[in-house]
């Protein structure tokens, strides 16, 4: 329920406007389909009774309900397709905005955060077009309690005719989790269909497809992870139908009571022919509104699943910046004085047997340039991602200016706080940080690439002076290399792995 | 009429599945007369009964009708996941035909096309929130609804023709009615907003999927792009409403009033035949009930399905006529190999670009023969293996295999002849098996793929009770394994040799050992070269260790061959490669001292 309260806080928010347009045009809609089977009923008793007045009142009624009525219904639709769009822009945006505020890249490597990460990504337009069988399902009991009110009318017993709805309603709710199921166990072929396809669409993977001649095997590969999903998906749907069929039968034989009743009533002389119409009429309005609402509440379960799993987003984000946040916050020095130092540092990929980094220890004094050096495989790639926050140490400590990082985070804006490496490594003030930090990582990881030993004297010493280099730096490489000629032996400490 | 050309889509629907949905289909076309001429006994059977008892011919008709009503919704409910599959076959089935058709074909060209990319990504993605499969599959819902409509005017019709005729035509006028603004929008709004959408589908998975995780962090740009990605969608939905609110809501006035005035006249007329007393009760209630029925058969989302999946169908022909045709004219079968492969004059510009890549390069590899291709970056390296590889054609000159012209000669078998990687290979998300046989028709068994990733040094991958052969390279998925760069550049060198003990005479290499460190560099190249004896090696490298084991040496320069020969010939001639070769030298010199 707080759900649902959460949604119609959102629409609010979103789409003041079309959301009041819609809250007036939808009970009119649904009453004006109780007045349409009314009209019929008058139809029906003019015929009977030989009533020329009556006729004319009950086609004029018929004519405005049945032939004007839908086109409001048209509008209502459309209206709510465009709030829909609206949500599910803002949706997807609260999606990105999750996974970019995670301080560290441990999701990106764990497949059942990327399945859940999938289904929410996939799904948050259904989940915005779903959200309207709420509104279907209040109208409907809305309509089912009209009808119960004319029904009774008639006989008081056949006011319980609608109740015979509420099985299917409930069988539905049952059978969702089958659907459920199906959901979570096809999201990982999803993901392999998916990322296959896109590489079609992608230059310079279909070059590498075609120079393999490999592109038949792969569109194969890709069509069957995609039938994989239809198949798990068809028998999930499938299975929870039985249930819904089954609250059908309940509801025919509730109807086939009803109209035995009222035969009995027309026997009696206590009801007219018309009133069979009506008992139809609200029967088949009703049928047509449950099935509607049947329909999307197969989304809206689906539709509840997805929010499951962004509540999930939220909590993993939320429980990822709390281990980073700090406690007491530090300002940042405006630049590093003593330098950074980890002592025990360990780490062990999540899922990994084997320690990547075990206590390591290092100090990197302010303003030094230090080369780090060592074989495939030995740990370099992982400690730059320590060092850049995109993973947390198991244990040990990493400080600047003799701070634990945990407590120089800075929060800007909504942007999530982040331990501002740029500044450990002492280029803030007047170089891009961006391409600072990435050219630093840069080294550490490709500093064995033969065409770049040339460049890295350059790059050094231009990280030391951060004058603009960053944009300009390909029409300045003259100038790059006279600053190596200065420069000499740049590295001043080696740590080899 | 396109809907008889979109039929055809369901070729892809396995015929249990489409023989099941089409049987609950007639079965629900049939509840409709049913349900109005039983309802039609009743009143009729009930008009002549007098007490209790004469009840029991009416029973029947009450179940009858009980049963139909609750049929129907049973029937949808079980189309229900039966409509849902045929869509989606029919989704996979598009999608995997235009990859084949994007595939098939010799040049990449088409990518630097960017509005037959917009096209391949509607055919894959659909229009607006409407997939293909939703509409090609919405036809025979439609055309049952077609024939509901028919089977209840004819009911309307044993009252009067006319109002039959009247009942049919103008259901169908107003269905239409309802569509027409949608099937404008959806021509000038929906279909020129498929780039934006193909712009906001990538920056969704890039941003909300595992491949940018990294860079979005250390470059910081996630707020910058998260922002751009969310104006992007705003933009995309003020058009849609502009036209909703501007266009499709003020025209329901229209729809409406015609509306009004179709069912006073049906409903007066049916009013005043029934009046006259010609018919019985039974007749005129079945009549109604007809009436009745087809209000509910105009409206549903499968109209607009179908708008959108036309747009589609159209989007594929655009695409189809780019791509190219196979024009039946027989290719001449490559000769057995290692061939002769010869680059005549060949020069070389980008499609859209004026500047030339290749300018007039010669040469000629003898079969078998081992050749390291040097040059700074950008000076045409890779361009030569997509030329060598018929991905593109060369602009000006020619090049022949065993002397036939690259053109004529069957680019699939030439294909399978070379063994290739590129710089950064992409990280297919295979197994470790399919990853290795990727450039083979074969696939690699259990023996051949343990040797040869000992060959480069990953037999512990495959070592053992916990095989990783069918793992796939990635920890994204449940039975993944994450390798280092080193490790997929290893791998990119287990395809080439796995290819090399297939089909493949000719190896092409691009940097083979630039993710590898210079200890293990050395060794696992020159066992490769001795694995690959018999074959033709065509490598491109900035290692100088590596290049010295080159038969012989080819020196680029801004699109040029500038110098040729052995390692000693060169050095000895001290001009472009030797003093390449000393600068790096002197690089390690400097670091050493």
């Amino acid at each position: 329920m707080h759900r649902l309260l959460e949604i119609l806080a959102l629409l609010w928010r979103i789409d003041r406007r079309n959301i009041t347009v819609v809250g007036i045009l939808t009970p009119i809609n649904a009453v004006t389909t109780v007045i349409a089977a009314f009209s019929l009923k008058l139809i029906v008793d003019a015929v009977e009774a030989g009533d020329a007045r009556l006729g004319i009142l009950a086609v004029a009624l018929a004519a405005f309900t049945l032939g004007a009525a839908p086109a409001l219904m048209h509008v209502q639709h459309v209206l709510q397709r465009l709030v829909s769009d609206k949500l599910a822009v803002d949706i997807d945006r609260q999606t990105l905005d999750l996974i970019a505020e995670t301080p560290s890249v441990a999701y990106a490597e764990n497949p059942k955060h990327l399945d859940r990460i999938e289904l929410v990504l996939d799904q948050g337009r259904d989940l915005a077009a779903s959200l309207w069988a709420f509104s279907g399902l209040v109208v409907t009991i809305l309509r089912l309690g009209l009808s119960a009110l004319l029904l009774g009318m008639i006989h008081p017993a056949l006011a319980a005719l609608p109740l015979f709805a509420l099985p299917v309603m409930w069988f539905a709710w049952v059978g969702r989790r089958h659907v459920k199921r199906a959901e979570q166990a096809a999201a990982e072929d999803q993901r392999v269909s998916k990322s296959l396809g896109d590489m079609f669409l992608s230059h310079s993977a279909m070059m590498e497809m075609k120079l393999f001649g490999a592109t038949g095997k792969i569109s194969t590969l890709a069509g069957e992870a995609g039938q994989r999903v239809v198949n798990i998906r068809f028998w999930g749907g499938l299975r929870g139908g039985f249930l819904v069929a089954l609250g059908w039968v309940i509801f025919g034989t509730g109807f086939a009571a009803a109209f035995l009743l009222a035969s009995q009533l027309y026997i009696g002389g206590r009801a007219a022919l018309g009133d069979f119409v009506l008992i139809w009429q609200l029967t088949v309005g009703s049928l047509f509104y449950i099935s509607f609402v049947l329909d999307r509440l197969q989304e809206l379960f689906r539709a509840m699943e997805v929010f499951a799993h962004l509540d999930w987003l939220r909590a993993f984000s939320h429980e990822e910046r709390q281990q980073w946040d700090a406690k007491s916050p530090e300002r940042l020095p405006e630049k590093m004085q003593t330098g950074l130092a980890l002592s025990g540092i360990s780490f062990t990929y999540p899922g990994a047997s084997k320690p990547t980094l075990s206590h390591l220890s290092l100090d990197l004094k302010a303003g030094s340039v230090v080369a780090i050096v060592g074989g495939n495989g030995a740990g370099k790639s992982s400690l730059a991602k320590i060092l850049l926050g995109l993973y947390r140490p198991d244990s040990g400590r990493m400080e600047v200016d003799g701070v634990a990082v945990d407590q120089l985070m800075q929060r800007r804006g909504n942007t999530p706080p982040q331990p501002h490496i740029k500044t450990m490594l002492g280029s803030k003030a007047s170089c891009d940080k961006a391409s600072g930090l990435a050219r630093s990582t840069w080294l550490m990881t490709m500093a064995h690439s033969t065409p770049l030993f040339k460049a890295v004297p350059q790059l050094i010493s231009q990280l030391r002076c951060p004058m603009a280099w960053t944009a300009r730096s390909a029409s300045r490489s003259k100038r790059g290399s006279s600053l190596r000629e200065g420069n000499g032996n740049v590295s001043q400490q080696h740590v080899v792995f | 009429m396109y809907s008889l050309r979109l039929i055809s889509e369901f070729r892809h629907v396995s015929r249990s599945i489409l023989f099941g949905s089409l049987f609950f289909l007639l079965l629900q076309v049939l509840t409709t007369p049913l349900i109005a001429i039983s309802l039609g006994q009743l009143t009729g059977a009930l008009g002549q009964a007098k007490d209790v008892q004469s009840l029991f011919p009416v029973l029947p008709w009450v179940l009858f009708v009980a049963a139909a009503l609750a049929g129907d919704q049973v029937f949808a409910i079980f189309q229900g996941p039966f409509r849902e599959r045929i869509r989606n076959q029919i989704d996979e089935g598009a999608r995997t035909a235009t990859r084949k058709a994007l595939g098939a074909g010799r040049g990449i060209e088409i990518y630097d096309d960017q509005s037959a990319l917009d096209d391949a990504f509607t055919v894959s993605e659909g229009l607006g929130t409407w997939t293909y499969g939703q509409g090609v599959e919405a036809i025979p819902i439609l055309w049952s609804r077609i024939a509901r409509i028919v089977l209840a005017a004819i009911v309307v019709a044993q009252v009067s023709i006319l109002l039959g005729i009247w009942v049919f035509a103008t259901t169908l006028v107003i269905r239409e009615l309802g569509i027409y603004w949608h099937r404008i929008g959806a021509i000038k709004v929906v279909v020129p907003q498929q780039p934006m959408k193909r712009e906001l589908h990538y920056w969704l998975r890039f941003l909300g999927g595992p491949q940018a995780a990294r860079e979005m962090r250390s470059f910081d740009f996630a707020p910058w792009a998260v922002g751009h990605q969310h104006d992007l969608a705003n933009k995309m939905n003020e058009m849609s409403f502009l036209h909703v609110l501007g266009i499709i809501i003020p025209k329901q006035w229209w729809v409406a009033a015609v509306g009004l005035i179709v069912q006073a006249t049906t409903f007066g007329v049916m009013v005043m035949v029934a009046m006259q007393g010609a018919y019985s009760i039974a007749e005129i209630t079945a009549a109604l009930a007809a009436i009745i029925a087809v209000q509910f058969l105009g409206g549903g989302e499968e109209p607009f399905a179908l708008i959108a999946a036309q747009q589609v169908a159209l989007a594929r022909d655009r695409l189809g006529a780019k791509l190219p045709v196979a024009t039946g004219v027989r290719k001449t079968p490559l000769p057995v190999g290692p061939n002769e492969i010869v680059f005549d004059h060949v020069s070389f510009t980008y499609p859209g670009r004026d500047q030339q890549v290749l300018e007039s390069v010669s040469f000629t590899i003898q079969p078998g023969e081992k050749i390291a291709i040097v040059g700074q970056n950008g000076a045409g390296k890779s361009t030569i293996i997509k030329l060598l590889a018929g991905l593109y054609l060369p602009t000006g000159g020619e090049i022949r295999i065993d002397g036939i012209p690259l053109q004529d000669l069957a680019v699939e078998e030439w294909r399978r002849a070379i063994a290739a990687m590129v710089q950064d290979t992409a990280h297919f998300p295979l197994s470790l098996r399919d990853n290795v046989g990727l450039s083979s028709d074969a696939e690699a068994d259990d023996a051949a793929l343990g040797t040869v990733l000992g060959q480069i040094g990953l037999e512990s991958l495959t070592a053992g009770e916990g095989s990783h052969a069918d793992s796939k390279l990635s920890r994204q998925y449940s039975d993944g394994i994450a390798l280092s760069g080193g490790q997929w550049q290893r791998i990119a060198l287990a395809r080439v040799l796995f290819a090399a003990t297939q089909d493949a005479t000719v190896a092409v290499m691009d940097e083979p050992t630039a993710h590898l460190d210079m200890a293990s560099e050395l060794s696992v190249f020159l066992q490769m070269l001795e694995i690959l004896s018999d074959k033709t090696v065509i490598f491109f490298s900035h290692r100088f260790g590596t290049v010295r084991a080159a038969d012989r040496i080819l020196v680029l320069e801004d699109g040029r061959i500038m110098e040729s020969g052995t390692h000693d010939a060169l050095m000895k001639k001290a001009a472009r490669y030797a003093q390449m070769y000393r600068s790096q030298s002197s690089v390690f010199e400097d670091n050493d001292a």
